[in-house]
């Protein structure tokens, strides 16, 4: 059962066809055991779901790919890629990372629309930020960590 | 908002946290009402704000007085500009 309404995929179809530029990739950091094996610490309800979105997302595109990492198998890059819990997918645009970009848990509600969001800005290499507030956001010369909390609506 | 700042500068990371399915990580930063961003693990912002506002907050957070009279200037010509 496909979580996007066929209209919502055929906006979304023809929003994509029209904006991206580069390519996206989607790095989704799961546990592939999550839903057939559960082991007590590593259970993750969510992790199916936030796949299949996802999926759906990008098969909307030529230009979107989807790339699976298993958090605890590949602990290596889960951390190389500064991943601490999961689920959590961060992007890469024409293979340029952005790890500093991530979202931990399903995007659901509004959250949907910053994933979109997202994936339209990196695709085009331009944020929505205004000039002004793009000139002096580059001239922060130190390390900053924002965390934004959200829920479904 | 969060993640078009962080587009901008590699040296801003911008976590989007589901907070139902991180309860100890919402229950840290006493997240009641959303959204909240937490800047350095101990300054808020609460509800949605502009843009400006947001990046006014950040630039003060880090210390970055100078580009908060760097941000209005800029707005100033803006506004003349049309």
């Amino acid at each position: 059962m496909p979580v996007l309404s066929p209209r919502d995929q055929a906006l979304l179809q023809e929003r994509f066809s029209r904006s991206l530029l580069k390519d996206i990739t989607i790095t989704l950091f799961t546990s592939r055991s999550a839903g057939l094996l559960l082991v007590p610490g590593r259970e993750c309800p969510t992790c199916p779901q936030v796949q299949q979105v996802l999926e759906e997302v990008v098969s909307l595109s030529p230009k979107l790919r989807l790339e699976v990492v298993d958090f605890y198998v590949q602990a290596e890059e889960a951390r190389r890629r500064r991943v601490d819990r999961i689920p959590c997918f961060t992007f890469s645009a024409d293979d340029q990372p952005y790890d500093n970009i991530k979202f931990y848990g399903l995007p659901t509600g509004y959250e949907f629309t910053t994933l979109i969001e997202d994936i339209l800005a990196l695709s085009r290499g331009v944020s929505s930020l205004r000039p002004a507030l793009r000139e002096v956001v580059r001239q922060i010369d130190k390390e900053v960590h924002l965390q934004v909390f959200v829920t479904p609506t | 908002m969060a993640h078009a700042v962080a587009m901008e500068n590699a040296r801003i990371r911008a976590d989007v946290v589901e907070a139902e399915e991180f309860p100890h990580l919402a229950q840290t930063y006493q997240v009641r009402a959303v959204p909240k961003t937490i800047i350095d693990g101990f300054a808020e912002v609460t509800g949605a704000v502009s843009p400006e506002m947001f990046v006014e907050k950040l630039l003060t957070v880090v210390g970055r007085f100078d580009l908060v009279g760097r941000l209005k200037a800029l707005q100033e010509q803006e506004r003349k500009g049309g």
